[in-house]
């Protein structure tokens, strides 16, 4: 038989004892006219009790609160090894951008007020670690930074502004810092060319960028600005790791978990779908294409500019 | 120590708050990860998954809802999105093939015994693949309300769902469970064949 079924709902609210008075009461009248309720009901009790007593003895695997703290003491090591990848060969630059969440504000805006709660979502979504090269000894490395980094005070102020950049006069690196809410940072080797549209963006980024005070030494330096020996103090740099020289590639972090935690800057808790959105917009008016590293919860997607 | 002082423990990343609170919500997260995971392997990494979440989000933890919502919901989260990636790499085997999962809700023993604690084990093997037939949705909501006991409120929470969608999520799944369990007669109408039972399962 077929409970009726405007009732459906409400008679497992009943058998869960939450429907108010009056609900009850109007359940209790129509329970007693309605054999195919009654019986729906029964079976609905019956089986909550089953439900309830179905996982009775059901036990923790032997090893797992081993098992989990050594996982917690494996991520605590991580920490400072974000993934860092080595790409093919060739002759241009490669960016790599990491999605770490507190990077942003340890970069430009200390003392910015809290964002609103839109641009918070973004930021937990969209904001990069830098991506950086040394240049001495006339190779170059990449690296990139993961979330609990601190970013050194030469950082702070040197980073190359945007107008350096985009007009190729960049010195030992250049670097731009921009998309959207200066929300990128980029270095790259000196002789490194912007796509168009990126040009473009740093143009924009200027002004964002100068509000901030970021920018403000970033055509006056003519030395190094970022030593590797400098870098290592707060980042693992693969020893080997360098740029690509054909392609500019990003690279972001892909991890599995939960949309809901996106306001909480927790840039872990970023599916890959969402990655895939947030490097849309960052890379807004380009052309790429991605690969997937594997697709695993802690790999990075390569984005091909 | 209180709910307050272990998650400012946890933000500073004690690790004997850490195992604190394995004890304290490790058999809640691993079974609810079984249930809707339906694997015990799975469940395993899951819950580990979920207490480096843990870790890894403390900092941010508002208090805005109880500790045990919060571990809940990202729990269902990790749930839902290793389901989404094994369909995603078509891993993902039917909820009644495969090599499973649960050992202790499986039947030991295929010959019929009449005796109580065989009925009541059988009971509980027929509940949990029936469970496994219905929608990521509808089995989570089942998992959260009946069989880990939380409230409307909190469940809707952890799925991240207004409490009316999760009421109607709770109402359809165990309708479907009925049926299920009313077409394989054992649940509803006993006593039960337990001959149509073993070959369906076959």
């Amino acid at each position: 038989m077929t409970a009726c079924s405007q009732y459906i709902e409400k008679l497992n609210t009943y058998a869960d004892g939450m429907l108010s008075d009056g609900e009850r009461a109007e359940v209790e009248v129509h329970l007693e006219g309605c054999a195919a309720c009654r019986e729906y009901l029964a079976d609905i009790i019956k089986l909550r009790a089953g439900l309830a007593g179905a996982d009775g003895g059901a036990e923790l695997p032997e090893g797992f609160k081993a098992g989990v703290i050594e996982a917690l003491r494996a991520e605590k090591g991580r920490k400072k090894r974000v993934f860092i990848r080595r790409f093919g060969t060739a002759a241009a630059a490669v960016f790599v951008i990491a999605a770490a969440v507190y990077i942003r504000p340890a970069l430009f805006d200390k003392n910015e007020a809290a964002p609103s709660s839109a641009q918070s979502i973004r930021m937990a979504n969209e904001t990069y670690s830098a991506a950086a090269t040394a240049e001495a000894a006339g190779e170059n490395r990449v690296v990139c930074g993961k979330e609990d980094m601190q970013l050194p005070s030469f950082i702070d102020n040197p980073v190359k502004g945007p107008a350096a950049a985009a007009a190729g006069g960049a010195d030992e690196i250049n670097g731009g810092a921009e998309a959207d809410n200066d929300e990128i940072v980029m270095c790259g080797p000196e002789d490194m060319v912007l796509p168009s549209v990126m040009q473009a963006e740093h143009a924009d980024g200027t002004a964002a960028e100068a509000e901030n005070g970021a920018a403000e030494k970033a055509d006056s330096d003519a030395g190094p600005l970022i030593t590797r020996e400098a870098l290592e103090d707060i980042i693992y740099i693969e020893p080997d790791a360098r740029f690509d020289e054909e392609a500019f590639a990003f690279v972001l972090t892909v991890r599995s978990g939960a949309a809901q935690d996106r306001d909480a800057k927790n840039w872990e808790l970023c599916t890959q779908s969402e990655a895939e959105a947030v490097m849309r917009d960052a890379a807004s008016g380009m052309e790429y294409e991605y690969t997937p590293m594997n697709g695993e919860a802690g790999e990075g997607i390569v984005i091909h500019v | 120590m209180d709910e307050l002082e272990l998650i400012r423990k946890l933000k500073a990343g004690d690790e004997p708050a850490f195992e604190q609170l394995v004890d304290d919500y490790g058999k809640k997260i691993y079974s609810t990860a079984l249930r809707i995971l339906g694997d015990a392997d799975a469940a395993q990494d899951a819950s580990q998954d979920v207490f480096l979440k843990i870790y890894g989000a403390a900092a941010s933890f508002k208090g805005n809802s109880a500790l045990s919502t919060w571990i809940y919901r990202i729990t269902v989260n990790v749930c839902l999105d290793s389901k989404r990636r094994q369909r995603r790499l078509k891993l993902y085997t039917p909820p009644d093939g495969g090599e499973d999962e649960d050992p202790q809700a499986r039947l030991p023993d295929p010959s019929p015994r009449p005796d109580e604690a065989y009925e009541s084990r059988e009971t509980r093997a027929e509940i949990l693949d029936a469970l496994k037939m219905l929608d990521d949705d509808q089995r989570t909501a089942v998992v959260l309300r009946d069989i880990q006991g939380l409230s409307y409120i909190e469940a809707a929470e952890a799925m991240g769902c207004a409490e009316g969608t999760f009421k109607s999520r709770l109402s359809r799944a165990r309708g479907n469970l009925r049926e299920i369990l009313s077409e394989r007669g054992n649940f509803f109408a006993r006593p039960a064949s337990k001959s149509v039972k073993e070959g369906e399962r076959s």
